[in-house]
């Protein structure tokens, strides 16, 4: 069971204020949606989360420990910020390897099985980073998100790129990982995805939050 | 090659190439000449390695990160890659100066040649025989020179953009072939300028402490500031 607490955290970067006074809970087996236009903080807030960067003022506790001071990073955390990037002269495979190869967590079998998962073929996990279209891009940089079964996934914008059936597989991914009792944190600019798949969202605007939607 | 020439060894060519400019004096006869050579070498070094790990931060870096769960961890390796890129590049000047002491059929030698030094550096050393520091030093000094300013453009890259970190760097190096001065690190990459060549020129310990300072303290400031840093977008945080 884990719990990312986040009371009243506010970041300033070069004297703006990117993140104000927010608090939020965020507990296992629930996907947490993040709305807002580009630049009100839901990427902000995803790195705060992420131990990336500290907060300014407030804490952020995961299971009771608390970012920048008990802990430097979550202890299980996978993340996708944005665009996903990878060693472009390694495949895809190789590029899943050198990531498991840290913490020696999972097998090969592993590794091809959440390749399998997001929709890329061994043939095309053997192929060359660099010569990936975007979508299989994307749906690399998931597979590295979920490898390892950790306990917080951050996908910020995982339908960029995707056409529908690659929507569709990050719907059902992040369902799984719901079920498996990750903490899910999201963010999508379409927003009848967050609707469909988010049991509490978050509307920020300007870094503050405006508005909680909680399923019932 | 004319016969009162003696032919330069392996050591002689390094020493043209790292050598530098003597210490200028101002005055109304001479102008001051910018070493091209030499500020092109440690430029290009530096420049190679400056946008490595703010890229690395912005793209693969950061999943690393969060699966070793170490700042500091990943500022070692920074540093180290740092290092080894130095020492790779140098390594291959050398090995580029032995083939060509190879098909040239010139002596693969650390002995010095005097007249080499007086004649093509213009050096006017007032010595005949070059104590076995100088070596050293044209070995070692300039490669230190480049270990030390790309940590520490390394670190400044941290507080400011990275091209302004550069801008730094080659400030320290111009100031240094303008100005001969004990508290200016790229007078010690210049052998030309040791006090085995010329009277009251560096010392190889005054050297090796200036290094040291700069590596140690770029390494250590670079470990308690990255600690706090704002892991952003490459050109976000500055």
């Amino acid at each position: 069971m884990t719990t990312i607490q986040m009371k009243n955290v506010s970041k300033k970067i070069k004297g703006t204020t990117v993140i104000n006074d927010v608090s939020i809970t965020c507990s296992s087996g629930q996907v947490t949606g993040l709305r807002g236009v580009n630049g009100s903080g839901k990427t902000m807030l995803m790195r705060l989360i992420a131990g990336l960067i500290l907060p300014t003022k407030g804490t952020i506790e995961i299971d009771g420990k608390q970012l920048g001071k008990d802990i430097t990073f979550p202890d299980s955390i996978g993340m996708l910020l944005e665009n996903p990037s990878f060693l472009d002269a390694y495949s895809g495979l190789q590029n899943l390897k050198m990531l498991a190869s840290i913490r020696k967590e999972v097998d090969d079998q592993r590794i091809k099985e959440v390749l399998a998962q997001v929709g890329l073929s061994l043939e095309s996990g053997k192929k060359k980073y660099k010569k990936y279209s975007l979508g299989m891009k994307q749906r690399l940089g998931i597979a590295g998100v979920i490898l390892e079964y950790p306990d917080i996934v951050i996908l910020d914008e995982p339908t960029n790129s995707l056409d529908t059936s690659g929507v569709e597989l990050v719907k059902k991914i992040v369902r799984q990982e719901k079920e498996r009792g990750a903490v899910v944190i999201i963010t999508c600019h379409d927003t009848d995805i967050l609707d469909e798949l988010a049991d509490s969202i978050y509307l920020l605007e300007n870094g503050t939050l405006a508005e909680i939607t909680e399923e019932v | 090659m004319d016969e009162s020439t003696p032919a330069g060894t392996f050591i002689d060519y390094l020493f043209s190439m790292f050598a530098g400019i003597k210490e200028y004096v101002p005055s109304m006869t001479d102008e001051f000449l910018i070493p091209v050579k030499w500020l092109l070498l440690h430029l290009f070094i530096l420049y190679s390695t400056l946008y490595y790990p703010s890229r690395d931060l912005s793209s693969l870096g950061i999943n690393i990160l969060i699966r070793t769960k170490g700042r500091i961890i990943w500022w070692i390796s920074k540093c180290l890659w740092n290092i080894c890129y130095v020492l790779v590049v140098y390594l291959l000047i050398f090995i580029s100066v032995i083939i060509f002491c190879l098909i040239m059929k010139e002596p693969i030698s650390l002995n010095i040649n005097p007249m080499f030094v007086n004649d093509l550096l213009e050096a006017e050393s007032p010595y005949d025989t070059f104590s076995n520091q100088l070596v050293y030093i044209i070995l070692l000094f300039p490669m230190f020179l480049s270990i030390s300013l790309n940590l520490l453009q390394m670190t400044l890259s941290l507080l400011i953009k990275p091209l302004y970190s550069f801008g730094v760097m080659a400030v320290i190096l111009l100031s240094s072939a303008y100005l001969f001065t004990p508290y200016l690190a790229g007078n010690y990459g210049m052998p030309i300028r040791s006090n085995h060549v010329v009277e009251n020129g560096f010392t190889f310990s005054g050297g090796i402490l200036l290094f040291l300072i700069l590596i140690v303290g770029s390494f250590m400031i670079g470990c308690f500031y990255f600690r706090r840093y704002d892991i952003l977008d490459m050109e976000e945080n500055k």
